[in-house]
């Protein structure tokens, strides 16, 4: 198994896409799950897990010790009368939709960065834009294998350990029970949160794991359930002259829906002014008058194309004035064209940051559906103080909004977090969550604490003791010891 | 400007091709098809000339009734006409180009412009046939297009640089990928494309030039190899490039 002290290897594990960086004794890549169970069973240091790097949390930032990486773990298996896909933890998203579609499937979470690993994935519970249908990832997982810090290896099935009597236990190999406490705790009201340990009545062993960033054992391969690839998907951009029309219309499609009135959209994505103005340096065609758009996919029959359109057309024009102009994708290629055009405003950020030396500061908050207009607002007023220093976008169908303030200064890095605390006092005044898809990572610990309160922070500790006890795997991920 | 912009229907790149029991052709039976992804860019830069030069663009196809589908959507882009020449067979890529070119003489294009390639057959020949068979210049794979009265300057990607190339109207041009970012159609032009009459037009007999013998689906992807870092297995691994890969 490849051990490297060497610096100039080190490196590159020690940083991912939140941009900061940490720092590690030595480098271990293992090739195979026995390489690691004996790696984790012979060592007694502090490991940092690695996926693809792709985290805006700085969650595989290490903080000295050992990285683990899993990248060598590539192998995949597909179960076609069930249509589950087991894959290790080093295979992309990229990847797994590959594969998928290979068989007529779709994964249904599309975490925006294809790079990303499927443990990472499983980690951070990742969702995406289609999570508005579907939900994050741990709706689509049925099995994982997961390695404890002692390098006991657990094959966990969805339904085979729950939470009983806010006790969930879990027997190990040894013959021992795992005795873990498992409180009620508040949710936020958000359709979608990924901050901290998932805890709830009846909880499922699996998901104590998915979405607890490498804290409490190491996910090595995941079964997840595919579905069916739609016969159609159409794709659309339609545009709005204000905000305010954009959210109405949202909200109508919520309101519809839960009337059956029309066909279901599968993601509801935002474009506010800011990055339309980003859109339009790379593509014509955006009307000047445009504000606001939304982009939407919609899943139907292959003979129903006509009517959806007419149906969505039909009362689109009741919010918006520019609802002729509305752009459709009815192909694969041009919703292709689509998904990479929303994600080049991310990643755009990323380069200019990495470009021209600035930095920023990212929101992942989501607040319940009832605030969504007061939401938008908020972010809409620091749109306009702050000019191109800020872009906005997002999940605006799960309530669930990313704004990038950049900063290149101490004044500016000043303006830049005050704004961030402003929205994050807002959020959480309204029964939010400081993460909706992220994670918390290095880099939020304290707004998590903010959110669940010290008694909880506290069971995360006592979940962690009794799977960690000497809390060797990503020590200071999530929330600290002490 | 008189712009006609060839497109074709080809089978989508996810769909699982097999071969139809004559051995020769291919198995429609359940294939999705699509527009051929570089005829996009085509379409979109007829529509950017006229806009630019006036004039009219004519979306024009070859197949059977199915591909009429594609010139709805080239419809509602923007084109102002659009045409089908009926011929369900395909039989060879000088049997379609003879037909178009049978076509363009009857309606004196200045521009004809088409993808660089279809993304089934790869013939890469469409461009070329048909200023051989209507005497006029052809620019292949392009990336850049200005047109300046009859003057028309193209730029092509070429390894490790650009090749720029003048000719003269009226000409042929394929498109490369990148040449511009074809528009999405609007919704309400989608509706009207339904609408619109598309032109049919019966070809006239033509012998094809090149008869299909066989054709196969390729054997399944080669196994990966695994190799060390030692510096014996650094060289291994060059080796295997070079005789077994045959990259270089």
């Amino acid at each position: 198994m490849p051990r490297y002290t060497d610096n100039e290897i080190i490196i590159p594990y020690c940083t991912d896409a939140s941009n900061g960086k940490g720092y590690a004794d030595e480098l271990v890549i293992p090739d195979s799950v026995n390489e690691v169970v004996e790696f984790m069973r012979s060592t007694r240091g502090m490991v940092t897990l690695s996926g693809g790097g792709t985290g805006l949390g700085g969650g595989r930032i290490p903080d000295g010790g050992s990285i683990v990486s899993l990248e060598r773990f590539q192998a995949c298996t597909y179960d076609s009368a069930l249509k589950q896909l087991t894959v290790q933890s080093g295979v992309s998203l990229a990847d797994v939709h590959r594969i998928a579609s290979e068989y007529g499937c779709f994964f249904p979470p599309d975490a925006t960065e294809w790079g990303a690993s499927v443990g990472g994935t499983m980690a951070t519970n990742a969702s995406g834009a289609r999570s508005y249908r579907y939900g994050a990832s741990r709706h689509h997982v049925v099995a994982i294998d997961v390695l404890l810090a002692n390098g006991e290896l657990m094959r966990l099935r969805r339904g085979q350990h729950t939470a009983v009597d806010g006790i969930l236990k879990l027997p190990s190999a040894g013959g021992d029970v795992y005795s873990i406490p498992v409180p009620a705790i508040p949710r936020p009201l958000t359709s979608k949160n990924a901050a901290g340990l998932f805890l709830v009545p009846n909880l499922d062993a699996i998901d104590l794991f998915i979405g607890s960033e490498g804290t409490l054992g190491v996910i090595t391969a995941a079964t997840l359930q595919l579905q069916i690839l739609p016969e159609s998907v159409t794709g659309m951009i339609i545009f709005f002259q204000t905000s305010d029309e954009c959210v109405s219309f949202v909200e109508a499609i919520h309101e519809n829906e839960l009337r059956r009135l029309v066909t279901p959209p599968r993601l509801v994505e935002y474009f506010s002014s800011s990055s339309l103005a980003v859109m339009r340096t790379k593509t014509t065609g955006i009307p000047d008058n445009a504000h606001a758009a939304l982009w939407v996919e919609i899943e139907h029959a292959s003979d129903n194309a006509d009517e959806v359109l007419e149906q969505w057309f039909g009362w689109l024009k009741d919010y918006t004035p520019l609802g002729d102009e509305t752009w459709i994708a009815g192909s694969d290629a041009g919703r292709e064209r689509l998904r990479r055009f929303r994600h080049a405003l991310p990643s755009g950020v990323y380069e200019r940051l990495t470009a021209t030396g600035q930095r920023k500061i990212g929101t992942d908050f989501a607040v319940p559906h009832s605030y969504l207009r007061q939401l938008v607002e908020n972010y809409a007023e620091y749109e306009q103080q702050f000019g191109d220093r800020m872009i906005l976008f997002g999940h605006i169908g799960n309530a669930h909004l990313h704004a990038n303030f950049f900063y290149a200064n101490d004044s500016e890095e000043r303006e830049a977090q005050n704004a961030y605390m402003n929205l994050l006092e807002f959020t959480l005044r309204v029964g939010g969550t400081v993460s909706a898809e992220h994670g918390i990572g290095r880099i939020k610990k304290e707004y998590l604490r903010k959110m669940v309160g010290d008694d909880t922070i506290n069971t995360y500790r006592a979940i962690k003791q009794t799977l960690d006890p000497h809390w060797r795997l990503n020590n200071g991920v999530m929330f600290d010891r002490v | 400007m008189n712009i006609l912009v060839c497109i074709s229907q080809v089978p989508d790149t996810t769909t699982k091709i097999s071969v139809a029991p004559d051995g020769k052709s291919m198995d429609a039976t359940g294939v999705k098809f699509i527009l051929n992804p570089y005829d996009e860019f085509a379409i979109e830069e007829g529509l950017r000339l006229r806009e630019k030069h006036t004039g009219t663009v004519t979306a024009l196809t070859v197949g059977g009734d199915n591909a009429k589908e594609i010139l709805r959507t080239a419809l509602a882009m923007g084109a102002d006409k659009a045409v089908i020449i009926k011929d369900a067979a395909k039989a060879d890529s000088f049997t379609i180009a003879k037909s178009i070119a049978d076509y363009a003489s009857s309606i004196n294009p200045d521009i004809i412009l088409l993808g660089r390639q279809s993304i089934d057959h790869d013939s890469f020949q469409m461009a070329s046939t048909l200023g051989g068979l209507l005497s006029i210049p052809s620019i292949s794979v392009v990336s850049k297009l200005e047109i300046t009265g009859t003057v028309v300057s193209a730029e092509r990607d070429v390894e490790g640089g650009k090749e720029v190339l003048e000719a003269s109207l009226p000409i042929v041009i394929s498109a490369q990928k990148g040449l511009n970012d074809p528009r999405y159609p609007k919704l309400p032009d989608i509706m009207k494309a339904k609408q619109k009459p598309i032109e049919e037009i019966t070809p006239a007999a033509i012998t094809a030039r090149v008869d299909v013998v066989a054709m196969d689906i390729p054997a399944t992807a080669r196994a990966n190899k695994v190799v060390g870092d030692t510096d014996a297995d650094i060289a291994e691994f060059v080796r295997l490039l070079h005789e077994e890969a045959k990259v270089f």
